[in-house]
This record gives structure tokens, C-alpha cells and sequence, in this order.
């Protein structure tokens, strides 16, 4: 690979891997979102669907854009990460064959064999979705294999940035800064790309973990139904897995805005120790937040929920507060020309932030118990997913596709329609649930339909800005790749 | 310590399991025999191997060594093949030279081959596969080996189980600490890839202003 060019001052980063990297996530949040609309068009009734066909599509796009989120936010964190540290493109080349290996599995295992357990797969679904005909066995083995190639494809990333750190700063706790914040040094500080890759490493890597082996689990109880799960344990895993690995896509993806709101506004992102601590109490605490998802099972211990309770209220907060004060802090009279990827950026920092609100309101206990399984909760992910994480992906690959040039370029009306339309979106989420609408149904009352309608209008909308901004980045690709 | 030393401290280490008192006291019971007597002969393969490995840099070979060593491995630690073991002398003695020579000794050999990631990326595997193993042994209801118990079984199972988060915990104190691992993965990164990706320059500053100014033209 033509990995030795340089850009904008920065030496080789894999670029022909993250260029492919974006494509493909690119490609796949498109074709993801199509799925989203489709699904929400049958919801309103304005097209047939059948709901077995629905299931499948619920679940392909719930893996989908999980899997996605990550490539592409691994893409902007490896992207500037090794503008900081020593990394080996190996490691890309190596994710990127995992996944689409994965991908295609995962497909083959959904629209062929019927799989459609949602992308938690929550034990005992696989075994009994096969026992009693739902789907055949093959295909959940299949699918559960699929997704266990993505997370070694994954682990295998996470290691070797953890890897770079290490040798350039001389261990995680260092790369976290714990030797400015506990010890006062001021030797090889690590800037803030450094401190949120090493958070990354750390819960990815822990999560990936235990996500092997629930996943290793369930194909051994769909093969052998005899090796049974204790059901509260799988739950555990699965959510310790995917809370945490979901989480930790943004935090890979709020990397560009650390990076390139300083070189917009041409003002420096310090790391002080506020930032630092912010950093690593986010590190700990997004470990042990993921109980928020087991409020109604009653037979979670009571101390384990009131810790998913209390830290999921302070969880966010850290972090939070230090980017985005951080981020005003630099934009606050910068004189900053407002143009379609600084829009995006501070679009993602309002998602991020607004999209944390009704996620803790939802890990209030006794609201769970009432909102937990309504449309509430799809409204909160598709909050900071849709208005905090990808206008950062797409933020990346716009100034990619400009040649990292940070001079202001206008196109800030179709970040804010962007905008508009997202928040229309996920607004019927919300709505929706506060009607009590239930999430993951095929089909809904008529009383509900309204909710669902105005959604999928909104979707459309956001399909075509979306659809707007990866066509921009990928007919720049070859730009991209002759000039660096 | 010199090779030749290691490589005496491995053939100890194996005799020590191989002792009449205490391979019998180690195989009475399912998880001492699991934890402790099989780790005894393939660990002193590995002390050998390790030691064999020095001074001969041969980095390709890691991966199908540590391959090589965990299927030997695997192989030994299924229930019908511990019963055997037991009951016939001659497995027994094919499983001891086994464990030694081709799990023990590629194991060794593989791990002191291997880079930082390899390295990890076997504890990350060791320790979901040690995880399920543990649960295997706890959820099964019937026995597994006819030699032992279905207490013994149990207990093996949260000895597996201990073993995983063990594993997890050591790996995750040693990447935070970092120390003397840091400079020794850096030549190990050199000596791997050279022409791998470099940073930009060191960030010895603790403000972001990589690239400030470094507008295209």
C-alpha cells in the first residue's frame, strides 16, 4: 500500500486503509439508514412489509450500524493517533478483512437463514428462535461467528494502538495521564488524541473480551441446548460488551474534534488536569454503567442497579463537561467563518450532550420501568448516534475530501437541515415513547402512526444529507489518495 | 540467568511434576490435576523453549508455535483423554512427552518469538476460552471424566474461572504500568516492521498544535 505519503505536515498514517475504512462505512451507514426508513415506512403503513422480513431488517441494521460506528470511528482515532504515537497499518488491513469476512456472514445468516434476534442476541433467543423453527440453526451459528471475526478484527486494532501507547509513553496509565495527575510530572504530557485513544483501548479491549466469550457461550447452547445459560449472566455479558463497545465509538470519534477545532480556530486544546481526570473517571465508570439496561430484571442485585443508576448519572458527565466547555472555550469570539465541518462538529458536540439527557432520565429506575421498552429508548441512542457520532465521521471525511484544508468552505445550510432533520427524527423517537409506543414491533395501533409518519419523513431527509456528504467524500477518493 | 541454566530449570520443573508423591497427590483431585500438574510439564517445556529461543530471532515463527503449542495443549485437557491418561501408562507417557515437547517447548519458543500484540492477543483468547471452559465444567450435568467426581468437576470450573479474571487482571496491571515493557516493545516494533508508520514527532507538549498552521496552499 502507498502508505508513505505525507499530509499536511503529518507523517504516514495508513491513509489508503482509513480512506477505505470511511468508504465502506460510508456505503454502510447509507445503506443502514435505508434499512432504518424502510422499517419506519412499515411502521406507518405506507408500505407491506413482512414482519418476519422486519425482524431481520431490525436486526441487520442494529449490528449494522454498531459495527460501522466503529470503523468508522476507529478510522479518525487511528487517523490521528498515529500523528502522535507509532502504529503499524498491518493492524487495519487485518480489522478490515475480520469485518468484511463478519459482514458477509452476518448477512448470509439474516437474509438467507432468517436470523433475527435483534443485534443482542439475548440468550436464550439464538437456541429457541432455531428450536422452534423461527430460523435454522447454521444461521445463528453463523451470525454469532460473524460477529465474533469483527471483535478479533477489533481486538487485534485495540492491541496495537494500546501497543504504540505503550511504547511511546511508556504504559496506559501513562497514556492517561496518570503520571501529570497523580504524580504532578510534566514529562511527555499526552495530548488529548493520546488520553482518549488509551480510554479507548482499555474498555474496547475489556469489553471485546467478555463479548467473545458470551458469544463463544451461545454457540455452544445453540449446538448443545443442554449447555445451559444462567440468563442473568448472559444479559450481564452482553450488555458489558455492547454498552461498552457502542460507548466507546464516540469516544474513538470525538478525537476530530479535539484535533480540528484547534487547527479551525487556531487555538491549542490544552491537557490539563481537569481534562485528564475527566478522562479517567469516564474510563472507569463506563465499566460499570451498562446495569442501566437491566433495571427491570428483578433479580439483578439491588446494589448492582443502584450503581447503574447513580454512575450512569455522572458517567457522562466528565467527559462531557471538559470537551464541551473545551470546545467553547476555543470557538468563544475565535472569529471563526462557519462552514459545513466546523457546523458538523459543533452539531456532534450538541448530540453528544443533548443525546446523554434522555438516556439518563431512562436510567432513573422507576422511569425505566415505565419507558424502558417503549420508542424512549431508540430515541436516546439514535440521539448521540445520529446528531453526536456521525456528524464527527462526517466531519472526518469532509476534510478529507478538501485536502485537509481548514479554511472555511461554506456548505454550513446542509450540516444545519442535517440537523433539522435529525432532531424531527429522533423527536418522534422520543414522542413516541413518551405515548408509551413500544419499540422492536413490526406493526403499531393506529394511534401511533402518527409519530411513525412524521419520523419517516424526517428520515428521508436525513438519508439525502447523509447520502450528500459520503457522495462528496467518496468522489474525492482518488483526490484523496493521489495528493494525500 | 544463562539458556543452558533455563533449559535445566524447565527439565526440574517437569521432573517436580512427575514425581511419584506428588503426581499422585496432584492427579487425586480434578482441578489439581487441570491447574497445576498439566501446567507443571508444559510449563517446563515452555522454560525450555523460552530459553532455546534466545539469541535466535525468528519472529515468523510466534504465531504457529503458540498455534502448535495451545492445540497440544487442548488436546490434553479433554475429559476423555485425562481418563485415559490415568488409566494407561503408556498415554501417560505420551502425554508427558507431548505436554513437554510439543506444547510446552512451542509454547516457550512461540511466546519469546512473539511481539506485544501476539502476546496479548493470546491472553485475550486464553482468557475467553478459559472463561467458557469454566462454565462448561460448571454447567454440564453429568461428569465429565469418569476418574473424578462432579464436586471436583464444580470446582474446576470456578478454578477456570479465577484462572480467566486472573489472567485479564495481570495483563491489564502489567499495559497500565508499562515500565521497562515499554522500551522492549519499542525495539520489538523496531525489529518487526521498520518501516512502520512514524509519529509525527514526540509530544513532549501538552497542547495540540500538530498541524496548527499547516494549511494547504
Amino acid at each position: 500500500m502507498a502508505d508513505a505519503r505525507t499530509s499536511a505536515g503529518i507523517a504516514d498514517r495508513g491513509r489508503t486503509w482509513i480512506v477505505l475504512y470511511l468508504a465502506t462505512a460510508g456505503v454502510v451507514i447509507l445503506l443502514m439508514m435505508v434499512f432504518g426508513l424502510v422499517m419506519r415506512l412499515a411502521q406507518s403503513e405506507w408500505i407491506a412489509l413482512d414482519p418476519a422480513f422486519y425482524y431481520q431488517l431490525l436486526t441487520v441494521h442494529g449490528i449494522g450500524m454498531v459495527g460501522i460506528a466503529a470503523l468508522g470511528g476507529v478510522a479518525v482515532l487511528w487517523h490521528y493517533l498515529s500523528a502522535h504515537v507509532a502504529l503499524r497499518p498491518a493492524a487495519l488491513a487485518i480489522n478490515l478483512v475480520l469485518f468484511m469476512l463478519g459482514v458477509a456472514m452476518i448477512l448470509w445468516a439474516v437474509f438467507i437463514g432468517g436470523f433475527a434476534p435483534a443485534w443482542t442476541f439475548l440468550y436464550p433467543l439464538p437456541a429457541v428462535g432455531s428450536s422452534n423453527g423461527q430460523w435454522q440453526a447454521w444461521s445463528a451459528v453463523l451470525d454469532l461467528t460473524g460477529v465474533l471475526l469483527i471483535g478479533v478484527g477489533f481486538l487485534i486494532l485495540c492491541l496495537e494502538m494500546g501497543r504504540g501507547i505503550v511504547a511511546a509513553y511508556g504504559g496506559l496509565g501513562r497514556g492517561l495521564g496518570w503520571h501529570v495527575l497523580f504524580a504532578g510530572s510534566k514529562e511527555k504530557v499526552p495530548p488529548p488524541t493520546v488520553v482518549a485513544g488509551t480510554m479507548v483501548v482499555i474498555v474496547t479491549t475489556l469489553a471485546l473480551i467478555a463479548g467473545a466469550t458470551i458469544v463463544a457461550m451461545t454457540i455452544l447452547n445453540v449446538l448443545f441446548p443442554a449447555l445451559a445459560i444462567d440468563p442473568l449472566i448472559a444479559k450481564n455479558m452482553i450488555y458489558f460488551f455492547g454498552h461498552t463497545f457502542i460507548n466507546a465509538t464516540i469516544y474513538m470519534a470525538v478525537v476530530v474534534v479535539y484535533e480540528l477545532l484547534p487547527r479551525i480556530t487556531g487555538r491549542p486544546w490544552k491537557t490539563s488536569k481537569v481534562f485528564l481526570a475527566g478522562w479517567t473517571l469516564s474510563t472507569t465508570m463506563v465499566l460499570v454503567i451498562y446495569p442501566h439496561h437491566l433495571l427491570m430484571d428483578f433479580a439483578m442485585p439491588g446494589w448492582a442497579l443502584a450503581i447503574g443508576q447513580v454512575l450512569s448519572y455522572v458517567n457522562s458527565l466528565p467527559v462531557l463537561v471538559v470537551t464541551g466547555l473545551g470546545a467553547l472555550a476555543i470557538l468563544h469570539r475565535s472569529g471563526i467563518s462557519w462552514d459545513v465541518v466546523s457546523t458538523l462538529l459543533l452539531i456532534a458536540m450538541f448530540g453528544w450532550m443533548a443525546g446523554v439527557i434522555p438516556a439518563v432520565v431512562d436510567a432513573t429506575i422507576s422511569v425505566n420501568y415505565v419507558m424502558h421498552n417503549t420508542m424512549w429508548v431508540p430515541g436516546h441512542f439514535h440521539f448521540y448516534l445520529l446528531l453526536g457520532l456521525l456528524p464527527m465521521i462526517f466531519a472526518f471525511m469532509l476534510h478529507l475530501a478538501r485536502g485537509e484544508d481548514v479554511a472555511a468552505h461554506g456548505g454550513d445550510l446542509s450540516a444545519l437541515l442535517y440537523l433539522g432533520f435529525g432532531l424531527g427524527f429522533v423527536a418522534m423517537f422520543l414522542l413516541g415513547g413518551w405515548a408509551s409506543v413500544p419499540r422492536r414491533w413490526a406493526v403499531h395501533l393506529p394511534e401511533w402512526l402518527v409519530w411513525d409518519r412524521i419520523a419517516a419523513v424526517m428520515a428521508v431527509g436525513v438519508v439525502v444529507l447523509a447520502t450528500v456528504f459520503v457522495v462528496t467524500f467518496l468522489l474525492r477518493i482518488p483526490r484523496i489518495l493521489r495528493h494525500g | 540467568m544463562r539458556a543452558d541454566r533455563k533449559a535445566w530449570l524447565g527439565a526440574g520443573i517437569v521432573a517436580l511434576g512427575l514425581l511419584p508423591p506428588v503426581a499422585d497427590l496432584l492427579q487425586a483431585r480434578l482441578p489439581t490435576h487441570v491447574l497445576v500438574l498439566l501446567p507443571l510439564l508444559a510449563g517446563g517445556g515452555a522454560v525450555a523453549g523460552a530459553a532455546l529461543a534466545r539469541g535466535r530471532p525468528a519472529g515468523w515463527t510466534a504465531a504457529p508455535s503458540l498455534l502448535a503449542g495451545a492445540a497440544t495443549l487442548g488436546f490434553w485437557l479433554i475429559p476423555r483423554w485425562i481418563d485415559a491418561a490415568l488409566a494407561a501408562p503408556a498415554v501417560a507417557a505420551v502425554r508427558t512427552a507431548s505436554l513437554v515437547f510439543l506444547a510446552g517447548l512451542p509454547l516457550g519458543w512461540g511466546w519469546a518469538q512473539a511481539g506485544p500484540v501476539l502476546r496479548l492477543f493470546v491472553l485475550a483468547n486464553a482468557a475467553a476460552m478459559l472463561a467458557v471452559m469454566g462454565w462448561i465444567e460448571l454447567v454440564v450435568p453429568a461428569r465429565l471424566c469418569n476418574s473424578y467426581l462432579l464436586a471436583d468437576q464444580r470446582n474446576l470450573g470456578l478454578g477456570l474461572l479465577v484462572l480467566a479474571g486472573v489472567v485479564v487482571a495481570g495483563a491489564a496491571l502489567r499495559a497500565l504500568a508499562g515500565g521497562d515493557q515499554a522500551d522492549a516493545t519499542e525495539r520489538a516494533t523496531r525489529r518487526a516492521s521498520p518501516r512502520m508508520a512514524s509519529p509525527q514527532e514526540p509530544s513532549a507538549t501538552n497542547t495540540i498544535t500538530a498541524g496548527i498552521g499547516s494549511r494547504k496552499p
